[in-house]
């Protein structure tokens, strides 16, 4: 599932998406300017990319690994990684998409390590070994009133606690997907598989968190 | 569209991914099949609830913190990078320079030592990589000093509010008991239980 660097090889085609709206290519075309500046040695640039994408990738680690500190350091090792695979990125898929690939690789990666230190099996309950942070700080993007802002905080937990039961592989998809909000074949290229591949995990996927969701998802 | 798609359209369209013609045809298709618009229904809704309860982007906490990890996380991988270019780059010095520089050194070393005897060494600021120091309180700075031959480390804290007498600081440092403490502790007593037996 990984390439031994931990690094994307950027090979697979994917031309800009236009579908996703103006301000989504603006983004990219944005994102495009400061790869090319900081391929040429500029660290502001970098420092840019950095700011304008850590809080995707963090939010798409901390829901794979479940804890904060980790999520933290892991977050900080896929720009380090991206900074030393940067001079290979061809440009070919957004530098998002790029992104949760090296965070694909690096999650994967942190989970061997914690086999191999814990001397158990790759499952999924070295995903599962920390209880998720209720308190953890988050940056809605809309101010709710008290009630829903429970209500919310409360449902989340919920979803989160049965994301925890799907497997790695099947939690990446649904995650990518209905919060990422990336296509089926960037999903493809991140997890290094089929699109037929994606189809049938996020099926399974959804069918699985339906079911763990039953009440709240019924109620709504 | 009078065929049935294959099973990749039907998910790109269940999943709002078709535009133009594809999409087109696949309403005209799906148009007549209630269940495939109630699938799709469903999808959305499903889709709405996650991405309304489990945020896409979650600035991570401390952010001006974690950016300088990163980039002292880089500056480390271009310090070990220049290392071993360094250490290369003079193998043809190496066969003839090498105990000349060495004896230059030693007469060096030796000047270098007559001068200084008997004065104390000073703290000097480490040349190479240092460690972030991260002071949260703003209006805080903070200063790293290390001196290699007296195996010490310092941070000179400035601007930090005084900390009130009434602060007890045992709630925050951990203090071993005896047991845990001396290590003879557990072997004493396994000493006196086989003793009794």
């Amino acid at each position: 599932m990984n390439n031994p660097s931990g690094e994307p090889s950027n090979t697979t085609p994917c031309p800009r998406d236009h579908t996703r709206g103006d301000a989504a290519a603006e983004e990219s075309e944005e994102d495009f300017r400061l790869v090319g500046l900081a391929q040429k040695g500029d660290m502001g640039a970098f420092d840019e990319l950095v700011v304008r994408h850590r809080g995707k990738i963090y939010a798409m680690i901390r829901n794979m690994v479940k804890n904060d500190a980790d999520a933290w350091d892991l977050s900080q090792d896929v720009f380090i990684k991206a900074w030393q695979a940067l001079p290979r990125f061809e440009a070919r898929a957004r530098f998002s998409t790029w992104l949760y690939r090296i965070s694909h690789n690096a999650v994967y990666d942190w989970a061997r390590k914690r086999k191999i230190e814990s001397a158990g099996e790759l499952n999924d309950e070295i995903f599962d070994r920390e209880k998720i942070d209720s308190s953890a700080k988050t940056a809605p993007s809309f101010v709710e009133s008290p009630d829903d802002a429970l209500s919310t905080s409360e449902l989340r937990g919920k979803i989160e606690a049965a994301l925890g039961k799907l497997s790695a592989d099947h939690r990446e998809a649904v995650i990518l997907k209905d919060v990422q909000g990336l296509s089926y074949k960037e999903i493809a290229d991140v997890m290094e598989c089929s699109i037929g591949t994606v189809m049938s995990r996020l099926f399974y996927a959804r069918q699985k968190l339906q079911t763990l969701l039953k009440d709240e998802y019924e109620s709504r | 569209m009078n065929t049935n798609p294959d099973e990749t359209r039907l998910a790109l369209w269940l999943d709002d991914e078709l535009t133009g013609a594809d999409l087109a045809d696949m309403e005209a298709w799906a148009a007549t099949r209630p269940e495939q618009l109630a699938a799709r229904e469903d999808i959305r809704s499903f889709r709405k609830m996650m991405a309304a309860n489990l945020p896409a982007s979650e600035e991570p906490p401390y952010p001006d913190f974690f950016l300088s990890r990163v980039n002292q996380g880089i500056r480390e991988l271009q310090h070990a990078a220049a290392a071993p270019k360094a250490a290369t780059a003079f193998p043809f010095w190496k066969s003839w320079m090498m105990p000349l520089a060495a004896c230059a050194g030693m007469v060096l070393a030796f000047g270098v030592g007559k001068r200084t005897a008997g004065t104390p060494g000073a703290l000097a600021v480490v040349p190479s990589i240092s460690p972030i120091v991260y002071t949260p309180e703003e209006g805080v700075d903070a200063q790293w000093f290390s001196s290699a031959s007296a195996g010490a480390s310092v941070i000179v804290l400035q601007g930090v509010s005084a900390i009130p007498d009434s602060t007890d600081f045992s709630e925050t440092v951990y203090v071993p008991t005896a047991r845990e403490s001396d290590r003879t502790a557990t072997r004493e007593t396994d000493s006196k239980d086989s003793a009794k037996q």
